[in-house]
Parts: structure tokens; sequence; C-alpha cells
């Protein structure tokens, strides 16, 4: 099972761009063909004014469903439909009654009017969605932040605190004791103020990319290397083939994104095993797995495994996901979760290929 | 020979820790609170060697005190500064900084950094004839041109070669993409950055790197180019 991980801070500008287009375009040319049609069946039954009303009912739901834009258009082919099927003489734009003239106009000012106005309701009615969902983040990060600050604050203050009030009388150990305290939680919360800023320049769209052809084996051997070098056992497993092309990407942040993903995956990964890291391109994808053997997520994971500072079944996640997926979200590329074969879970950093000049 | 650090930073907290901590490790310490004062210091001073702020909160900065320091001096510089930012690194080694660290640090770190400048400065390979290079499996005897990873030889193309004798000749050291292409490639190369990471990828799997026991000799300074490892890898 494979589920997109794009987080949704900022729109992306892909290929469903157009699809949509297409379809927004499409639906409103077949339901104008579907009405005049219908209309001129019932051209002899039915008067002007009921062929109006229709009319503008159409405008109304057009302009709600796909915005201003295909609204107006609605407006002017309705007007043309009306007046080319639907007032006689038929199948000319010419019109034999001046009073009917006077119904048209009025019915293309109307009919782009309330395109406008339906348009514009749909738009604020949208942007007040996101901005309660925004806002509902943002106090729930606010929380979480200011636990995670005060925590290690608290441990500094007092440990600091310790040693000048009772500094003489404690033994050398525990004098060592407290000031790597002191040491630790410093550097705890210098990781957490650089992983906010990061987030807040990722959410503001701020970050320049740096990106150069660089490759997927050197990256994943840095964070390899690292994760080593914090542990001292030899925890990852490397598979990457020997003809891998190089990929466009931000070589630092592309490494923050995958040790993001390899820490989490280490934190479930049992002991027995290795996680494993693995390079691939697939068509003008190129993709990097993070491969752990643990439990498997859950679906209420897989939804908000994103979120920040979420803390799912399996203990707290932090920012480090968000991050991740932000980072790849920077690059137009996807991070997905998939699940591994035999248990566990499978991060994958999905990068669009440059293409060939 | 005691060794004489003169610190510049405009932080008066930083200044004082860097003191208490460089005294600790035997160094004399001189300091200097801004840009001006830190070039009167260094010239009427000579330091052995100056570790300076990017930032420092008024003109001149560290930047152009570096700039400046180059005009008369090859003192080593390592210039300490808060943005993990890769331009600002790519600047300061362009001024002539001879290395960087990003605040926070920790002081074993910074002290390794000195000895690490220190031991260039000793072993300049320009200064010193030095035939052989052996760092953990690896042994490169610049006499015969051989390489040997764990006593069996290794074959390289001439590139290769190349690549590798510059970055190890420079153990320690930030060699930026754009050196190393003039160096290797020469000048009209500058922009092939590319060039250097396939070589450089190659070159890992011939030197046997084992990056999952972080067995390496070539290290990524990510945006700014590489670094030989300077002692032992473990």
């Amino acid at each position: 099972m494979t589920t997109g991980l794009a987080p949704p801070p900022r729109p992306s500008y892909d290929s469903g761009m157009n699809a949509q287009r297409i379809e927004r375009w499409g639906g409103a040319v077949v339901l104008l063909v579907a009405v005049t049609g219908v209309a001129w069946l019932l051209r002899s039954v039915l008067t002007l004014s009921n062929f109006i009303t229709i009319y503008i009912l159409v405008v109304l739901v057009l302009a709600i469903r796909s915005g201003t834009r295909v609204a107006v258009m609605a407006s002017f082919i309705s007007f043309l439909c009306i007046n080319f099927f639907l007032v006689s003489p038929y199948y000319t734009f010419l019109i034999s009654d001046p009073r009917e003239v006077i119904d048209l106009v009025v019915f293309l000012a109307a009919a782009l009017l309330v395109g406008r106005l339906a348009a514009n309701a749909r738009y604020r009615e949208r942007t007040s969605q996101q901005f309660e969902e925004a806002d509902r983040l943002k106090t729930a990060l606010l929380r979480s932040v200011s636990h995670d600050l005060r925590t290690p604050i608290t441990i500094i203050k007092t440990s600091a605190a310790n040693l000048q009030r009772l500094g003489d009388g404690l033994s050398a150990d525990e004098r060592r004791e407290l000031s790597q305290a002191i040491e630790g939680e410093a550097d705890q919360l210098d990781r957490l103020i650089g992983d906010l800023l990061d987030l807040s320049r990722l959410e503001a769209g701020a970050l320049t990319l740096n990106c150069q052809d660089n490759s997927l084996e050197e990256v994943a051997g840095d964070v390899a290397a690292r994760a080593y070098e914090r542990s001292k056992q030899e925890r990852i497993a490397l598979s990457f083939a020997d003809s891998l092309p190089l990929v466009a990407f931000d070589y630092g942040l592309i490494r923050q994104a995958l040790t993001n993903l390899v820490e989490n995956a280490l934190r479930y990964e049992p002991s027995a095993r290795k996680v494993e890291l693995r390079g691939e391109i697939a068509g003008e994808t190129a993709r990097l797995l993070v491969i752990n053997h643990g439990p498997n997520i859950t679906e209420t994971e897989r939804v908000h495994l994103l979120e920040p500072f979420y803390r799912g079944e399996h203990g707290h996640i932090g920012l480090g996901l968000p991050i991740a997926g932000g980072i790849v979200a920077a690059h137009h590329g996807r991070l997905l979760v998939e699940d591994t074969p035999g248990g566990g879970a499978t991060f994958i950093i999905t990068l669009p290929m440059r293409k060939e000049p | 020979m005691t060794l004489s650090v003169l610190v510049v930073d405009d932080e008066p907290q930083i200044r004082r820790q860097l003191k208490i901590a460089l005294n600790g490790y035997g160094f004399e310490v001189l300091l200097a609170s801004n840009g001006t004062e830190g070039l009167i210091t260094a010239a009427q001073q000579q330091p052995d060697m100056i570790i300076l702020d990017i930032s420092l909160g008024s003109e001149p900065d560290g930047i152009e005190v570096c700039r400046r320091l180059r005009e008369w001096t090859t003192t080593p510089v390592i210039m300490l500064s808060i943005h993990d930012e890769e331009k600002t690194k790519v600047i300061a080694l362009n001024a002539g900084a001879d290395d960087y660290l990003t605040k926070p640090f920790g002081m074993e770190e910074l002290h390794a950094r000195i000895q690490a400048v220190r031991r260039r400065i000793v072993t300049d390979p320009a200064a010193h004839t030095k035939t052989e290079i052996r760092v953990g499996a690896l042994a490169i005897n610049l006499v015969t041109r051989t390489v040997q990873v764990e006593g069996e030889e290794v074959h390289l193309t001439p590139k290769e070669y190349e690549l590798l004798r510059l970055l190890a000749t420079h153990p320690g050291r930030v060699m930026t993409h754009r050196a190393i292409l003039n160096a290797v490639w020469g000048a009209e190369y500058a922009e092939m950055d590319h060039y250097v990471r396939v070589f450089i990828n190659t070159l890992r799997k011939k030197l046997r790197e084992n990056p999952a026991r972080n067995i390496r000799y070539i290290l990524n300074e990510p945006g700014v180019g590489y670094r030989f490892v300077s002692g032992d890898p473990s």
C-alpha cells in the first residue's frame, strides 16, 4: 500500500494541475452542450425567459464549481447559444424582436455578475478553511514547542544552580555529571531550534535550494557514516548499483531529510537486523529507500506522520518527518511510506530527474 | 613553544569562554572585541593563529578583516559563524580563511581544528618532502605514484590519482570544488562540479570505503567541497 505524504502548506505545480484544468473547462463545455441540446428540443414549448433562467442557473453552478474564468466563458457561450439556437430566426445571430435583444443583453450582464459573485464566495470559503487549518496546527505546535523547549532549559538551570550553590561540596564525578547535563541539554536545545527554523523556512517557502548534480550513494554513505559515528554500531546496510547517474538536489538538505528518516527508522529497527538504504532510478524518478523491519505503521499514524510534534502509538516523532517531507516537497519530489514486505515501514524519497536538454 | 592564539569576537561571554578553554589547552590567548582592534593586535603581537568571528556586529566584519589580514600575513585563520550557510563558508574560504566552525561548537572540536591547521603549517607539502601518506588501511606512495589498500595495490587512472594526491596532501583541509577542478582538470573546467563527484565516487569504491562502518578517507562538505580525513579513521 502506498500513501502520498506531500505536505499540504503550498500548492504543488505538477501534472495533476493540468489534468484538473482540463476537467474544469471540459466539464463546463459538456454541461453547456447538454443544456443547449435539451433546450433546443423544447424550444417550441418554452419561452425566452425560461431559457434565461435555466442558463443563469448553469452559470451559477459553474462559478461555484470552477471559478471566475470558467463562469465568464460560460456567460458568453450561453449568450451565443441562446441567440443562435433558441431565438427566432434560428441558426443566425439575428434577432427579430427588439425586446428580446434587451433580454439577452441583460442576461449577459446578469450572468457575468452572478458568476463573479459566486466565484468570490467560493474563494472566500476555501481560504477561511485553510486559515482555520493553519491556526489549529499552529496552536498545537506552540503547545508542544513550549514543552520541548522548556524541558532542556529547566535541566540547564537546575544543573547550573546546583553547581553554583553546592559546587565545592560535590564530588568530582557529580560535578562532571552536572556539567555534562548542561552541555547535552544545550545541544538538544540547539537541534530543536535549528529544526524549528528549518520548518518555518520550509513552510514560508523561503528556502533557497542549492541544487547541483549529486550522487545518491554519496549522500547515503555520509548519513550511514554519521549514524555509525554516533552509535559505534553497524546498523545500516547500503545497496547502490555501480552505474547510478547523478541527480540534481541540494546535498545538505537531502542529507538532513535522509538523516531524519534514518534516525526514525533506527529507533524501531530490531537489534538483530539492519536498516537498509537503497537507491534506484525508475524512469524519470530517482528513489531513495529507507527500509525498516520493525512494527508496521498504523493507518492513523500514516495520516499524521508529517504533522509537527505528532505523538504516535510508538512514542514521540517530533519534527524530523515533517522537515523531511518539506525538504522533499521543495525539490518537487514526494515522500512516500509503504509497508516493508514481512513487516516494518519503508520511507521513499522520490526526486525528479533533470530532463536532458 | 607556546602557541599564541588571537580571538576576535564581539560577544564578551564567548571571548571569556574561549580564553578559559584555550588557556586550558596550554595556548597563550590574545583578545579583541572588534575588527579594527583585531587587525591592530594581529600586527603588533604577531599571533600564531587567529580565531575570527564572521559577524562582528560592526565594520569591518569578519570576512573583511580576513581579506585585510591576507594582504600582509599568512597566519592561519579559523572563522566562526552562526550561519550554517554554505555560501558564507565559501566566501570565508575565498577570503583566505583556512577553516571554519559553525556556532555552537564544542571546545574539543575547536581544539581538533586548531591542531589540524597547526599540523598543516608544520607539514606544508610545499615546504617539506613527504614520500608516503598512510591513513588507516590506505597507503599512497608519492614517489612511485602507487596506492595500496590493505596491502593490495589499487589501480587508479592518472586523473583519479591526481585527485587523490591533491586531497591527501592537504589532510583535514577543505578543498573547494573550484580549487579541485583548477588543480586537477585546469581552469577551463571551473564550472564542471559534476566531474569531481563522478571521480570521487569511483575513487571511493576503489579505496574500499565502507560508510556503514565509517571507514572513509574523503569527507563531503556540502555545497563547499571535500576534506581528506586528517587522522586515522575509526
